[in-house]
């Protein structure tokens, strides 16, 4: 998996601990996301920063900054590897 | 335009029916010592909307995860202390139906009741955790300084209402029973902790608390909160003698419990949310 599909997989991973299944349920509203979340998979078509900032969106749209902050929280290993203009402007 | 579910409109009815009843009870006089049978259905009808209300959180508090998720506990936890809370009302209702006892404390109605607080506290401490106050408290310093602050504040606050003002400065009278003078502690001590971990929680997590949920959440704070004056209300007039099933007490008790229902049951379901796309978060 490249960083941006670990990053997608994180972030639904931490938002499944908080919020049970509907985190998942919410990322597979992401139409850009293809997830098989028995197998913790996640392909990313399309714009994989457009992807992140829809995903993050989602979880926002529930329960507002605090989703936000902690998709931050929980990536923040991964995001340290891109450079700026590579980071999504949601995990900005 | 607020977004409430058919579980929530079932239990917004539900408190009308309770609050025009208490209207009533008020304006026929049916107050002090002229209670009649009316006071005691009063007293059965608004325990219903949280033991109805809490059963339908603990089993709807599956979509969240139940007690794999932190906001599925919190809840569950919820939920089961709003569904004992109602158990007890309803225990207390037998009593004052079948028993002829206005106000039967200490009773088995209480086995209901105290291990309710204990689970509305926990159920705050999970809520911490998804709405972002935790997040606060870990983050910033003024956060840290204001819990203090506020929890400081609260305690002078409560403990002078509940014990010098509703207790006449004793906690446990002399020559109480074992049962009522562990009840005697326990409420206060377990409404106390509520109301501060009630406005903590609330006041930490305003900045990051947003989107769908958040007037659920803060249904659930501002019940929890009201349920204090309600429980203070009630031990001032048993121990002043002037309680009466129906009082502005009774009033407070079905509103904070109708608050923390109505909280709950915006989880019973999910929004109905459009397909996301990147071009449409753009």
């Amino acid at each position: 998996m490249d960083v941006f599909s670990q990053i997608a997989e994180k972030i639904i991973e931490q938002q499944e601990l908080i919020i049970g299944p509907v985190a998942v349920e919410q990322a597979k509203r992401v139409k850009e996301l293809k997830i098989d979340w028995p197998q913790h998979d996640v392909d990313i078509s399309g714009s994989p920063q457009a992807a992140i900032d829809a995903l993050v969106a989602q979880y926002k749209e529930l329960f507002g900054q605090i989703a936000v902050e902690t998709c931050k929280e929980a990536v923040v290993r991964y995001t340290s590897q891109l450079t700026p203009d590579q980071l999504p402007s949601s995990l900005k | 335009m607020l977004k409430i579910n058919s579980f929530q409109k079932v239990a917004l009815s539900s408190y009308f029916v309770v609050l025009l009843l208490w209207i009533f009870l008020q304006t026929s006089g049916r107050t002090g010592d002229n209670v009649d049978n009316l006071n005691y259905w009063y007293s059965f009808l608004f325990g219903l909307i949280p033991l109805i209300g809490g059963l339908i959180g603990m089993f709807k508090s599956h979509i969240w995860g139940g007690l794999k998720s932190v906001l599925g506990k919190a809840i569950f936890f919820f939920s089961l202390g709003l569904f004992l809370w109602g158990f007890g009302e309803a225990i207390w209702s037998y009593y004052n139906f079948f028993m002829a006892e206005p106000a039967p404390y200490p009773s088995i109605a209480d086995i209901g009741f105290a291990p309710s607080i204990f689970f509305w506290i926990l159920g705050t401490w999970f809520l911490a955790q998804a709405s972002g106050a935790m997040h606060a408290f870990k983050n910033s310093k003024v956060a840290k300084t204001l819990s203090v602050v506020i929890s400081l504040t609260l305690a002078g606050v409560a403990y002078h209402m509940l014990i010098n003002v509703a207790r006449g400065g004793v906690l446990v009278p002399e020559g109480e029973t074992a049962l009522k003078t562990v009840l005697d502690i326990a409420y206060p001590l377990g409404d106390f902790l509520a109301l501060i971990f009630a406005t903590v929680v609330f006041a930490l997590s305003r900045k990051y608390l947003g989107g769908f949920y958040r007037p659920a959440i803060a249904s659930i704070l501002i019940g929890l909160a009201i349920m204090y004056f309600g429980d203070f209300s009630f031990s001032y007039t048993t121990t002043a003698g002037t309680f009466y099933n129906g009082n502005f007490g009774d009033l407070l008790l079905a509103s904070g419990n109708f608050f923390m229902t109505f909280g709950v049951l915006g989880f019973a379901s999910l929004p109905l949310v459009k397909k996301e796309s990147a071009e449409e978060t753009k």
